[in-house]
């Protein structure tokens, strides 16, 4: 009983934690993100196990995450509002060439953000060569080329 | 030239889009990392135990026995409580604890190690060795074994203090 409450409660953190550092945050992974992942991972760690090694503990706590996680798909594919709310929505950052300042500042992206993004998806130069750029949900920027 | 208030609108080419719910989120979003600092702000003053709010100490009335303690201790977390006692007037230093002390806690360690330990009403009985002055100090090691708040009792000459703390999942 222990595992699964455990699990739960790790769950419901990390899903918080996340959520509010925004999708920006971890997406876009650094070599140092990367690291702070791990220790995030290593932090979590022993308060899911607890000192409890067992394998059937493991199983529980591994089981017990992956059945969360599924419920919580379902729910979200249930709940528009939910769904919304978890993952965010794709939003327009720049239009026919036009960076839409206030979103991109509020979204903590910069213009230079956006320019990596077209020059490594399209190959573009300039701001004014896109069509289209969206943040997508999971944080990356896709770019359309007029 | 998109305004600021043109930006709030609603695009709906090439996706849909909910600015009104975007900017609820965002807002959401800034009153998180302000809990978030919170967390971190009360963690610092000890709420999680270790810190000024946690440290404590609990005395008799005619401060014989002083026991300095953390109010807040986590599941499994190590802890350090101190006990400060005056010999009674056989010269000796007969300690009583009980309730969530041995119950919820594992007492991992007392240094210095009591002359005698043993059962005692619900509780255990320390006996320790004074100094010249009439004092000993002695320093256990505590590990919780349980959540929730946890009550116990320490007798000395008569008198006694009660410690009260939480333990944290």
């Amino acid at each position: 009983m222990d595992s699964v409450l455990r699990a739960a409660a790790i769950y419901l953190v990390v899903l918080v934690v996340f959520r509010l550092a925004g999708r920006r945050t971890l997406s876009e992974l650094t070599t140092f993100d990367f690291v702070l992942l791990l220790i995030i991972g290593e932090a979590t760690q022993q308060a899911l196990l607890g000192d409890d090694f067992s394998i059937v503990n493991a199983m529980v706590v591994i089981v017990s995450l992956v059945v969360f996680d599924i419920a919580l798909s379902l729910l979200k594919n249930k709940s528009r509002w939910l769904s919304k709310l978890i993952d965010g929505e794709p939003m327009i950052i720049v239009e026919h060439g036009q960076v839409l300042e206030r979103r991109i500042r509020k979204a903590r992206i910069d213009e230079g953000d956006i320019l990596e993004a077209a020059r490594h998806s399209q190959g573009l130069e300039r701001i004014d060569q896109i069509k289209f750029a969206i943040l997508e949900k999971d944080g990356k920027i896709s770019i359309i080329p007029r | 030239m998109s305004s600021e208030q043109d930006e709030l609108s609603d695009r709906d080419y090439p996706i849909q889009e909910d600015m009104g719910f975007q900017e609820k989120l965002w807002k959401l979003e800034r009153a998180g990392w302000v809990a978030l600092s919170l967390v971190v702000a009360i963690t610092l003053l000890g709420v999680f135990g270790a810190g000024p709010l946690s440290q404590t100490h609990a005395q008799t009335p005619g401060g014989d026995l002083d026991i300095r303690y953390q109010r807040f201790e986590r599941n499994g977390a190590a802890s350090q409580l101190q006990v400060k006692a005056k010999a009674g007037s056989d010269g000796q230093v007969w300690l009583a604890i009980d309730g969530a002390l041995l119950e919820r806690f594992s007492v991992e360690s007392i240094h210095p190690q009591p002359l005698v330990a043993e059962a005692f009403g619900n509780g255990m009985r320390l006996q320790f060795q004074p100094d010249a002055q009439g004092w000993a100090t002695a320093y256990l090691t505590l590990r919780p074994d349980g959540v929730g708040p946890a009550k116990s009792v320490a007798r000395l000459n008569g008198q006694s203090v009660t410690l009260s703390q939480f333990v944290y999942p």
